[in-house]
Protein backbone atom coordinates (compact mmCIF):
# COMPACT_ATOMS: atom_id res chain seq x y z
CA UNK A 1 0.00 0.00 0.00
CA UNK A 2 1.32 3.46 -0.87
CA UNK A 3 1.67 5.82 2.10
CA UNK A 4 -0.82 8.64 2.55
CA UNK A 5 0.25 11.98 1.09
CA UNK A 6 -0.38 15.61 1.89
CA UNK A 7 -2.14 17.39 -1.03
CA UNK A 8 -2.21 20.86 0.52
CA UNK A 9 -2.28 22.54 3.92
CA UNK A 10 -5.53 20.81 4.90
CA UNK A 11 -5.98 17.72 2.70
CA UNK A 12 -4.49 14.25 3.00
CA UNK A 13 -5.19 11.51 0.44
CA UNK A 14 -4.53 7.78 0.58
CA UNK A 15 -5.02 4.98 -1.93
CA UNK A 16 -6.35 1.60 -0.83
CA UNK A 17 -6.31 -1.85 -2.45
CA UNK A 18 -10.12 -2.02 -2.40
CA UNK A 19 -13.23 0.09 -1.98
CA UNK A 20 -14.25 -1.91 1.09
CA UNK A 21 -10.90 -1.14 2.72
CA UNK A 22 -11.21 2.60 1.99
CA UNK A 23 -14.82 2.64 3.27
CA UNK A 24 -13.89 0.73 6.45
CA UNK A 25 -11.12 3.21 7.30
CA UNK A 26 -13.44 6.12 6.42
CA UNK A 27 -16.13 4.79 8.79
CA UNK A 28 -13.65 4.50 11.63
CA UNK A 29 -12.44 8.06 11.08
CA UNK A 30 -15.99 9.44 10.95
CA UNK A 31 -16.84 7.62 14.19
CA UNK A 32 -13.83 8.98 16.03
CA UNK A 33 -14.56 12.52 14.82
CA UNK A 34 -12.28 15.53 14.78
CA UNK A 35 -12.00 15.70 10.98
CA UNK A 36 -13.80 18.27 8.82
CA UNK A 37 -14.60 15.89 5.94
CA UNK A 38 -13.81 12.21 5.35
CA UNK A 39 -14.59 11.38 1.73
CA UNK A 40 -13.98 8.25 -0.31
CA UNK A 41 -13.32 8.12 -4.04
CA UNK A 42 -12.73 5.01 -6.14
CA UNK A 43 -10.28 3.10 -3.90
CA UNK A 44 -9.15 6.37 -2.28
CA UNK A 45 -9.85 8.28 0.90
CA UNK A 46 -9.32 12.01 1.43
CA UNK A 47 -9.43 13.71 4.83
CA UNK A 48 -9.90 17.44 5.21
CA UNK A 49 -8.62 18.60 8.60
CA UNK A 50 -8.29 21.88 10.48
CA UNK A 51 -4.65 22.69 9.79
CA UNK A 52 -4.67 25.30 12.58
CA UNK A 53 -5.49 22.65 15.19
CA UNK A 54 -3.99 19.48 13.74
CA UNK A 55 -0.50 18.74 12.45
CA UNK A 56 -0.48 16.86 9.14
CA UNK A 57 1.65 14.15 10.76
CA UNK A 58 -1.24 13.35 13.11
CA UNK A 59 -3.50 12.66 10.12
CA UNK A 60 -0.82 10.70 8.23
CA UNK A 61 -0.11 8.58 11.31
CA UNK A 62 -3.80 7.93 12.01
CA UNK A 63 -4.34 6.81 8.43
CA UNK A 64 -1.31 4.57 8.37
CA UNK A 65 -2.22 2.94 11.68
CA UNK A 66 -5.84 2.32 10.59
CA UNK A 67 -4.65 0.94 7.27
CA UNK A 68 -2.39 -1.59 9.02
CA UNK A 69 -5.49 -3.12 10.59
CA UNK A 70 -7.31 -5.43 8.21
CA UNK A 71 -10.74 -4.05 7.32
CA UNK A 72 -13.43 -5.54 9.49
CA UNK A 73 -15.62 -7.82 7.46
CA UNK A 74 -19.02 -6.27 7.94
CA UNK A 75 -22.06 -8.50 8.00
CA UNK A 76 -23.22 -9.43 4.55
CA UNK A 77 -26.15 -7.10 3.99
CA UNK A 78 -29.39 -8.17 2.42
CA UNK A 79 -29.77 -7.01 -1.19
CA UNK A 80 -31.88 -3.88 -1.66
CA UNK A 81 -34.55 -4.50 -4.29
CA UNK A 82 -35.09 -1.44 -6.43
CA UNK A 83 -38.11 -1.36 -8.76
CA UNK A 84 -37.19 0.05 -12.18
CA UNK A 85 -39.48 0.80 -15.09
CA UNK A 86 -37.66 0.14 -18.35
CA UNK A 87 -39.85 1.94 -20.85
CA UNK A 88 -38.92 4.24 -23.70
CA UNK A 89 -41.70 6.56 -22.44
CA UNK A 90 -39.59 7.57 -19.45
CA UNK A 91 -36.12 6.35 -20.45
CA UNK A 92 -34.92 8.48 -23.38
CA UNK A 93 -31.85 6.39 -24.21
CA UNK A 94 -33.35 2.90 -23.88
CA UNK A 95 -33.97 2.36 -27.59
CA UNK A 96 -30.71 3.89 -28.81
CA UNK A 97 -28.74 1.84 -26.27
CA UNK A 98 -30.46 -1.35 -27.52
CA UNK A 99 -29.66 -0.40 -31.11
CA UNK A 100 -26.05 0.33 -30.18
CA UNK A 101 -25.75 -3.07 -28.46
CA UNK A 102 -27.83 -4.81 -31.12
CA UNK A 103 -30.22 -6.39 -28.61
CA UNK A 104 -33.93 -5.97 -27.89
CA UNK A 105 -35.35 -4.24 -24.81
CA UNK A 106 -36.34 -7.53 -23.16
CA UNK A 107 -32.77 -8.82 -23.47
CA UNK A 108 -31.44 -5.59 -21.95
CA UNK A 109 -33.88 -5.89 -19.03
CA UNK A 110 -32.84 -9.52 -18.47
CA UNK A 111 -29.15 -8.60 -18.49
CA UNK A 112 -29.67 -5.68 -16.12
CA UNK A 113 -31.91 -7.52 -13.63
CA UNK A 114 -30.43 -11.04 -13.63
CA UNK A 115 -27.53 -10.41 -11.29
CA UNK A 116 -26.81 -8.71 -8.01
CA UNK A 117 -25.06 -5.33 -8.23
CA UNK A 118 -23.32 -3.38 -5.44
CA UNK A 119 -23.32 0.29 -4.48
CA UNK A 120 -19.77 1.51 -4.98
CA UNK A 121 -19.85 5.20 -4.19
CA UNK A 122 -22.08 8.20 -3.57
CA UNK A 123 -20.92 11.40 -5.06
CA UNK A 124 -20.50 13.77 -7.95
CA UNK A 125 -23.86 15.37 -7.08
CA UNK A 126 -26.19 14.94 -4.10
CA UNK A 127 -27.92 11.59 -4.36
CA UNK A 128 -25.95 10.28 -7.33
CA UNK A 129 -25.23 6.58 -6.76
CA UNK A 130 -22.43 4.72 -8.56
CA UNK A 131 -23.21 0.97 -8.77
CA UNK A 132 -20.79 -1.81 -9.78
CA UNK A 133 -21.72 -5.13 -11.32
CA UNK A 134 -23.06 -4.16 -14.73
CA UNK A 135 -23.04 -7.08 -17.18
CA UNK A 136 -20.02 -6.53 -19.43
CA UNK A 137 -22.17 -6.87 -22.56
CA UNK A 138 -23.98 -3.65 -21.54
CA UNK A 139 -20.91 -1.42 -21.84
CA UNK A 140 -21.88 1.83 -23.58
CA UNK A 141 -20.10 5.21 -23.67
CA UNK A 142 -21.38 8.39 -22.04
CA UNK A 143 -23.12 10.99 -24.17
CA UNK A 144 -20.52 13.23 -25.75
CA UNK A 145 -22.56 16.25 -24.74
CA UNK A 146 -24.20 15.83 -21.34
CA UNK A 147 -27.93 16.51 -20.99
CA UNK A 148 -28.79 19.77 -19.23
CA UNK A 149 -31.23 17.97 -16.98
CA UNK A 150 -31.78 14.29 -16.24
CA UNK A 151 -35.01 13.66 -14.28
CA UNK A 152 -34.92 12.43 -10.67
CA UNK A 153 -35.05 8.64 -10.42
CA UNK A 154 -33.33 8.04 -13.76
CA UNK A 155 -31.41 4.77 -13.91
CA UNK A 156 -28.53 5.06 -16.35
CA UNK A 157 -25.52 3.13 -17.53
CA UNK A 158 -22.04 4.10 -18.74
CA UNK A 159 -18.89 2.03 -18.98
CA UNK A 160 -18.92 -0.71 -16.39
CA UNK A 161 -21.39 0.93 -13.99
CA UNK A 162 -25.02 1.77 -13.39
CA UNK A 163 -25.74 5.22 -12.00
CA UNK A 164 -28.90 6.58 -10.41
CA UNK A 165 -29.78 10.25 -10.50
CA UNK A 166 -31.69 10.50 -7.21
CA UNK A 167 -32.30 14.19 -7.89
CA UNK A 168 -32.69 15.95 -11.22
CA UNK A 169 -29.26 17.09 -12.39
CA UNK A 170 -27.22 17.56 -15.55
CA UNK A 171 -25.65 14.31 -16.67
CA UNK A 172 -24.09 12.33 -19.49
CA UNK A 173 -25.02 8.73 -18.71
CA UNK A 174 -27.39 6.70 -20.93
CA UNK A 175 -30.80 6.59 -19.27
CA UNK A 176 -32.39 3.12 -19.58
CA UNK A 177 -35.07 3.26 -16.89
CA UNK A 178 -36.56 5.11 -13.97
CA UNK A 179 -37.28 4.16 -10.37
CA UNK A 180 -40.22 5.52 -8.36
CA UNK A 181 -38.26 5.10 -5.12
CA UNK A 182 -36.92 8.31 -3.58
CA UNK A 183 -33.29 7.53 -2.78
CA UNK A 184 -32.39 10.95 -1.40
CA UNK A 185 -34.35 13.02 1.12
CA UNK A 186 -32.55 16.00 2.65
CA UNK A 187 -35.14 16.11 5.44
CA UNK A 188 -33.85 12.88 6.98
CA UNK A 189 -30.38 12.02 8.23
CA UNK A 190 -28.58 10.40 6.56
CA UNK A 191 -30.39 11.62 3.46
CA UNK A 192 -29.21 8.71 1.29
CA UNK A 193 -31.18 5.46 1.42
CA UNK A 194 -28.31 3.43 -0.07
CA UNK A 195 -24.79 3.36 1.32
CA UNK A 196 -21.55 2.08 -0.28
CA UNK A 197 -21.18 -1.69 -0.10
CA UNK A 198 -24.95 -2.38 -0.15
CA UNK A 199 -25.89 -5.16 -2.58
CA UNK A 200 -28.71 -4.13 -4.92
CA UNK A 201 -31.03 -5.89 -7.36
CA UNK A 202 -33.14 -4.23 -10.01
CA UNK A 203 -36.75 -5.47 -10.33
CA UNK A 204 -38.49 -4.64 -13.61
CA UNK A 205 -41.92 -3.02 -13.25
CA UNK A 206 -44.54 -1.89 -15.76
CA UNK A 207 -45.42 1.72 -16.52
CA UNK A 208 -48.70 1.22 -14.60
CA UNK A 209 -46.87 -0.08 -11.57
CA UNK A 210 -44.39 2.81 -11.82
CA UNK A 211 -47.20 5.33 -11.85
CA UNK A 212 -48.99 3.62 -8.96
CA UNK A 213 -45.82 3.72 -6.86
CA UNK A 214 -45.23 7.38 -7.72
CA UNK A 215 -48.60 8.35 -6.21
CA UNK A 216 -48.24 9.45 -2.61
CA UNK B 1 -41.35 39.70 7.70
CA UNK B 2 -38.64 42.27 7.54
CA UNK B 3 -37.26 42.35 3.99
CA UNK B 4 -38.93 41.60 0.70
CA UNK B 5 -37.32 41.16 -2.68
CA UNK B 6 -38.12 43.83 -5.28
CA UNK B 7 -35.47 42.76 -7.82
CA UNK B 8 -33.46 39.58 -7.21
CA UNK B 9 -30.82 40.23 -9.91
CA UNK B 10 -28.80 37.49 -11.56
CA UNK B 11 -28.61 35.25 -8.49
CA UNK B 12 -29.19 36.23 -4.89
CA UNK B 13 -29.07 33.51 -2.26
CA UNK B 14 -29.05 33.19 1.52
CA UNK B 15 -25.60 32.00 2.65
CA UNK B 16 -24.20 31.43 6.12
CA UNK B 17 -22.22 28.70 7.87
CA UNK B 18 -20.95 26.05 5.44
CA UNK B 19 -22.62 22.62 5.55
CA UNK B 20 -19.79 20.46 6.83
CA UNK B 21 -19.41 16.70 6.93
CA UNK B 22 -21.67 15.58 4.08
CA UNK B 23 -19.29 15.45 1.13
CA UNK B 24 -19.27 11.64 1.33
CA UNK B 25 -22.96 11.83 0.37
CA UNK B 26 -22.26 14.07 -2.61
CA UNK B 27 -23.30 17.22 -0.74
CA UNK B 28 -20.91 20.18 -0.98
CA UNK B 29 -20.45 22.65 1.87
CA UNK B 30 -21.91 25.69 0.06
CA UNK B 31 -21.76 28.86 2.21
CA UNK B 32 -20.64 32.29 0.98
CA UNK B 33 -18.23 32.13 -1.97
CA UNK B 34 -16.35 34.98 -0.25
CA UNK B 35 -16.77 34.29 3.47
CA UNK B 36 -14.40 37.11 4.47
CA UNK B 37 -16.74 39.70 2.95
CA UNK B 38 -19.80 38.21 4.68
CA UNK B 39 -17.85 38.31 7.96
CA UNK B 40 -17.00 42.00 7.43
CA UNK B 41 -20.67 42.81 6.89
CA UNK B 42 -21.81 40.85 9.94
CA UNK B 43 -19.02 42.41 12.03
CA UNK B 44 -20.52 45.88 11.67
CA UNK B 45 -23.82 44.61 13.09
CA UNK B 46 -22.44 42.54 15.94
CA UNK B 47 -23.65 39.31 14.32
CA UNK B 48 -21.63 36.07 14.38
CA UNK B 49 -19.21 36.32 11.43
CA UNK B 50 -21.02 33.69 9.37
CA UNK B 51 -24.59 34.60 10.35
CA UNK B 52 -26.91 34.17 7.35
CA UNK B 53 -26.69 37.04 4.90
CA UNK B 54 -27.52 37.64 1.25
CA UNK B 55 -25.02 36.91 -1.51
CA UNK B 56 -25.78 39.18 -4.48
CA UNK B 57 -24.14 38.23 -7.79
CA UNK B 58 -22.79 40.69 -10.40
CA UNK B 59 -25.99 42.44 -11.48
CA UNK B 60 -27.19 43.91 -8.19
CA UNK B 61 -30.55 43.65 -6.43
CA UNK B 62 -33.24 45.71 -4.67
CA UNK B 63 -35.06 45.02 -1.42
CA UNK B 64 -37.99 46.56 0.39
CA UNK B 65 -37.56 47.05 4.14
CA UNK B 66 -40.49 46.22 6.44
CA UNK B 67 -38.94 46.74 9.85
CA UNK B 68 -36.60 49.14 11.61
CA UNK B 69 -33.15 47.55 11.52
CA UNK B 70 -29.53 48.04 10.54
CA UNK B 71 -27.89 46.61 7.42
CA UNK B 72 -24.38 46.55 5.95
CA UNK B 73 -23.05 45.86 2.46
CA UNK B 74 -19.56 44.52 1.65
CA UNK B 75 -17.76 42.50 -1.03
CA UNK B 76 -17.71 43.41 -4.73
CA UNK B 77 -17.48 47.15 -5.43
CA UNK B 78 -21.10 48.30 -5.74
CA UNK B 79 -23.17 51.45 -5.32
CA UNK B 80 -25.49 51.27 -2.33
CA UNK B 81 -28.56 53.45 -1.99
CA UNK B 82 -31.46 53.81 0.43
CA UNK B 83 -34.48 55.50 -1.14
CA UNK B 84 -32.17 56.48 -4.04
CA UNK B 85 -29.83 58.31 -1.70
CA UNK B 86 -26.24 57.08 -1.95
CA UNK B 87 -24.83 55.29 1.08
CA UNK B 88 -21.45 53.68 1.61
CA UNK B 89 -20.26 50.13 1.56
CA UNK B 90 -18.68 48.96 4.81
CA UNK B 91 -21.01 51.14 6.86
CA UNK B 92 -23.78 50.29 9.29
CA UNK B 93 -26.91 51.71 7.63
CA UNK B 94 -30.06 52.29 9.66
CA UNK B 95 -33.23 51.56 7.68
CA UNK B 96 -36.94 51.78 8.51
CA UNK B 97 -40.13 50.17 7.32
CA UNK B 98 -40.97 51.50 3.86
CA UNK B 99 -37.35 52.10 2.85
CA UNK B 100 -35.89 50.65 -0.33
CA UNK B 101 -32.34 49.25 -0.28
CA UNK B 102 -30.65 49.10 -3.70
CA UNK B 103 -27.41 47.30 -4.48
CA UNK B 104 -25.91 48.31 -7.83
CA UNK B 105 -24.11 46.14 -10.36
CA UNK B 106 -20.59 45.05 -9.39
CA UNK B 107 -17.93 47.43 -10.80
CA UNK B 108 -15.18 45.04 -9.75
CA UNK B 109 -15.43 41.70 -8.00
CA UNK B 110 -18.37 39.36 -8.42
CA UNK B 111 -20.38 39.10 -5.21
CA UNK B 112 -21.58 41.60 -2.66
CA UNK B 113 -22.97 40.64 0.73
CA UNK B 114 -25.88 42.16 2.60
CA UNK B 115 -26.02 41.49 6.32
CA UNK B 116 -28.95 42.42 8.54
CA UNK B 117 -28.86 42.91 12.29
CA UNK B 118 -29.62 39.54 13.90
CA UNK B 119 -29.15 37.63 10.65
CA UNK B 120 -31.67 36.40 8.08
CA UNK B 121 -33.80 33.32 8.75
CA UNK B 122 -33.26 30.43 6.35
CA UNK B 123 -34.35 26.79 6.07
CA UNK B 124 -31.80 24.82 8.06
CA UNK B 125 -31.04 21.49 6.41
CA UNK B 126 -28.26 19.12 7.46
CA UNK B 127 -27.05 21.67 9.97
CA UNK B 128 -26.82 24.75 7.75
CA UNK B 129 -29.09 27.30 6.13
CA UNK B 130 -26.69 27.98 3.25
CA UNK B 131 -28.40 27.65 -0.11
CA UNK B 132 -27.27 24.85 -2.41
CA UNK B 133 -29.41 25.30 -5.50
CA UNK B 134 -28.72 22.00 -7.37
CA UNK B 135 -30.22 19.94 -4.53
CA UNK B 136 -32.64 22.56 -3.27
CA UNK B 137 -31.01 22.70 0.14
CA UNK B 138 -31.28 25.47 2.72
CA UNK B 139 -31.85 29.17 2.15
CA UNK B 140 -35.28 30.20 0.93
CA UNK B 141 -36.90 27.06 -0.46
CA UNK B 142 -33.46 25.86 -1.58
CA UNK B 143 -33.41 28.32 -4.47
CA UNK B 144 -32.23 31.73 -5.58
CA UNK B 145 -34.51 34.54 -4.38
CA UNK B 146 -37.38 35.66 -6.58
CA UNK B 147 -39.29 38.92 -6.75
CA UNK B 148 -41.83 39.01 -3.94
CA UNK B 149 -40.00 36.64 -1.60
CA UNK B 150 -40.32 37.69 2.03
CA UNK B 151 -37.38 37.23 4.39
CA UNK B 152 -37.53 37.19 8.16
CA UNK B 153 -34.89 38.95 10.23
CA UNK B 154 -34.70 39.70 13.91
CA UNK B 155 -35.99 43.25 14.43
CA UNK B 156 -33.36 45.20 16.26
CA UNK B 157 -31.57 47.81 17.70
CA UNK B 158 -28.26 49.31 16.89
CA UNK B 159 -25.09 48.50 15.04
CA UNK B 160 -21.91 47.39 16.75
CA UNK B 161 -19.66 49.80 14.85
CA UNK B 162 -20.22 52.55 12.34
CA UNK B 163 -17.81 51.47 9.64
CA UNK B 164 -14.96 49.15 8.69
CA UNK B 165 -11.55 50.79 9.27
CA UNK B 166 -9.93 51.69 5.93
CA UNK B 167 -7.09 49.22 6.30
CA UNK B 168 -9.55 46.36 6.61
CA UNK B 169 -11.43 47.20 3.41
CA UNK B 170 -10.30 44.78 0.71
CA UNK B 171 -8.43 46.36 -2.20
CA UNK B 172 -9.75 46.72 -5.69
CA UNK B 173 -7.02 45.00 -7.68
CA UNK B 174 -8.31 43.32 -10.84
CA UNK B 175 -5.49 40.81 -11.09
CA UNK B 176 -5.55 38.13 -8.45
CA UNK B 177 -2.78 35.86 -7.27
CA UNK B 178 -3.82 32.63 -5.65
CA UNK B 179 -1.30 30.66 -3.65
CA UNK B 180 -1.61 26.95 -4.31
CA UNK B 181 0.03 23.62 -3.53
CA UNK B 182 1.07 21.86 -6.70
CA UNK B 183 0.10 18.24 -7.13
CA UNK B 184 3.67 17.75 -8.35
CA UNK B 185 5.60 18.03 -5.14
CA UNK B 186 8.33 20.27 -6.63
CA UNK B 187 5.80 23.08 -7.03
CA UNK B 188 6.37 23.41 -10.76
CA UNK B 189 4.01 22.79 -13.62
CA UNK B 190 2.40 24.67 -16.48
CA UNK B 191 -0.39 26.03 -14.27
CA UNK B 192 2.15 28.24 -12.48
CA UNK B 193 3.97 29.45 -15.58
CA UNK B 194 1.38 31.69 -17.19
CA UNK B 195 -1.29 34.26 -16.47
CA UNK B 196 -4.87 33.01 -16.80
CA UNK B 197 -8.13 34.77 -17.56
CA UNK B 198 -11.43 34.01 -15.89
CA UNK B 199 -13.77 32.82 -18.64
CA UNK B 200 -17.50 33.46 -18.85
CA UNK B 201 -18.08 29.98 -17.43
CA UNK B 202 -17.90 31.06 -13.81
CA UNK B 203 -20.36 30.27 -11.06
CA UNK B 204 -20.50 28.96 -7.50
CA UNK B 205 -19.48 25.50 -8.70
CA UNK B 206 -16.30 26.61 -10.40
CA UNK B 207 -14.49 28.78 -12.90
CA UNK B 208 -13.06 27.78 -16.26
CA UNK B 209 -9.76 29.51 -16.99
CA UNK B 210 -8.71 30.77 -20.43
CA UNK B 211 -5.06 30.74 -21.46
CA UNK B 212 -2.62 28.64 -23.42
CA UNK B 213 -4.10 25.13 -23.14
CA UNK B 214 -2.09 22.76 -20.98
CA UNK B 215 -0.69 19.92 -23.07
CA UNK B 216 -0.75 16.25 -22.13
CA UNK B 217 -4.06 16.30 -20.26
CA UNK B 218 -5.72 13.75 -22.55
CA UNK B 219 -4.95 11.00 -20.08
CA UNK B 220 -8.26 9.23 -20.50
CA UNK B 221 -10.71 8.92 -17.66
CA UNK B 222 -9.10 8.59 -14.25
CA UNK B 223 -10.81 6.89 -11.31
CA UNK B 224 -12.96 9.42 -9.47
CA UNK B 225 -11.25 10.97 -6.46
CA UNK B 226 -12.65 13.37 -3.84
CA UNK B 227 -12.27 17.03 -4.84
CA UNK B 228 -12.71 20.17 -2.74
CA UNK B 229 -13.16 23.92 -3.27
CA UNK B 230 -9.84 25.36 -4.44
CA UNK B 231 -8.92 22.31 -6.50
CA UNK B 232 -7.66 23.08 -10.02
CA UNK B 233 -8.74 20.26 -12.33
CA UNK B 234 -7.82 19.94 -15.97
CA UNK B 235 -10.07 18.20 -18.52
CA UNK B 236 -8.55 16.73 -21.72
CA UNK B 237 -8.99 20.04 -23.61
CA UNK B 238 -6.26 21.59 -21.42
CA UNK B 239 -8.40 24.44 -20.04
CA UNK B 240 -8.12 24.30 -16.22
CA UNK B 241 -11.17 24.50 -13.99
CA UNK B 242 -10.93 26.09 -10.53
CA UNK B 243 -13.51 24.66 -8.14
CA UNK B 244 -15.49 26.91 -5.80
CA UNK B 245 -17.82 26.50 -2.80
CA UNK B 246 -20.52 24.46 -4.58
CA UNK B 247 -17.95 22.14 -6.24
CA UNK B 248 -18.94 18.57 -7.01
CA UNK B 249 -17.58 16.15 -4.41
CA UNK B 250 -15.72 13.75 -6.71
CA UNK B 251 -13.96 14.28 -10.02
CA UNK B 252 -12.29 12.16 -12.67
CA UNK B 253 -10.08 14.77 -14.34
CA UNK B 254 -6.39 15.31 -13.72
CA UNK B 255 -5.70 17.54 -10.72
CA UNK B 256 -3.00 20.21 -10.99
CA UNK B 257 -3.11 22.10 -7.72
CA UNK B 258 -5.04 22.97 -4.59
CA UNK B 259 -5.49 26.63 -3.62
CA UNK B 260 -4.43 27.07 0.01
CA UNK B 261 -7.01 27.64 2.74
CA UNK B 262 -5.84 31.23 3.30
CA UNK B 263 -6.75 32.26 -0.26
CA UNK B 264 -9.97 30.36 -1.07
CA UNK B 265 -12.16 33.35 -0.16
CA UNK B 266 -10.61 35.22 -3.10
CA UNK B 267 -12.13 32.74 -5.58
CA UNK B 268 -15.61 34.07 -4.80
CA UNK B 269 -14.73 37.53 -6.16
CA UNK B 270 -13.26 36.41 -9.51
CA UNK B 271 -15.35 37.59 -12.43
CA UNK B 272 -15.15 36.94 -16.17
CA UNK B 273 -12.18 38.80 -17.68
CA UNK B 274 -10.17 39.00 -14.44
CA UNK B 275 -6.56 37.89 -14.75
CA UNK B 276 -5.21 35.30 -12.41
CA UNK B 277 -1.88 33.81 -11.44
CA UNK B 278 -1.03 30.85 -9.28
CA UNK B 279 1.92 31.03 -6.89
CA UNK B 280 3.38 27.73 -5.67
CA UNK B 281 3.52 27.04 -1.94
CA UNK B 282 4.40 23.94 0.04
CA UNK B 283 1.78 22.68 2.53
CA UNK B 284 3.94 23.96 5.42
CA UNK B 285 4.26 27.40 3.81
CA UNK B 286 0.50 27.37 3.26
CA UNK B 287 -0.19 26.92 6.98
CA UNK B 288 2.22 29.76 7.77
CA UNK B 289 0.44 32.04 5.24
CA UNK B 290 -2.90 31.18 6.88
CA UNK B 291 -1.55 32.09 10.34
CA UNK B 292 -0.16 35.37 8.97
CA UNK B 293 -3.53 36.24 7.42
CA UNK B 294 -5.45 35.41 10.61
CA UNK B 295 -3.01 37.51 12.65
CA UNK B 296 -3.58 40.41 10.28
CA UNK B 297 -7.37 40.22 10.64
CA UNK B 298 -7.42 39.33 14.35
CA UNK B 299 -7.74 42.89 15.62
CA UNK B 300 -10.88 43.66 13.61
CA UNK B 301 -12.24 40.11 13.35
CA UNK B 302 -11.12 38.38 16.54
CA UNK B 303 -11.57 34.63 16.34
CA UNK B 304 -11.90 34.66 12.54
CA UNK B 305 -10.25 31.23 11.97
CA UNK B 306 -13.51 29.66 10.79
CA UNK B 307 -14.04 32.44 8.24
CA UNK B 308 -11.15 31.05 6.20
CA UNK B 309 -12.29 27.66 4.86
Amino acid sequence: MKPARLLSDDLVEMEFPSQAFAEAVASRMREEGGWLEVVTGIDTLTVQFDCLQTEPDQVLERLSSLSREAPEQGQRQEAFELPVCYSPDIAPDLESVCQHLNIDVDALIRLHTATEHEVRLLGFAPGFVYIDGLDSSLNVPRHEIPRQSVPAGSVAIAGSQTGIYSLASPGGWQVIGRTPVALFDPAVSPPNLLQPGRPIRFRPISVDEYEALMRP
Amino acid sequence: MSLHVLKPGLQTTIQGEPRRGFRQLGIPAAGPADPLSLALANRLLGNPFLANGLEVTLSGARFGVDVRTVVAVTGADVDVAVNREARGMHEAIEVRAGDELAIGGAKSGARSYVAVCGGIAGDTMLGSASTYIPAGLGGHGGRALLKGDELACAASASAADASTPQRYRPGREIGAALRACSVDSDGSGPLFEQQWQVSSRADRMGIQLDGKPIAGMDTGRLPSVPVFPGCVQCPPDGAPFLLSVDAQTTGGYARLAQVIRADRHVIGQLRPGDSLRFLPRTPAEAVAELRTKIDYWAEWLPGCEAVFY
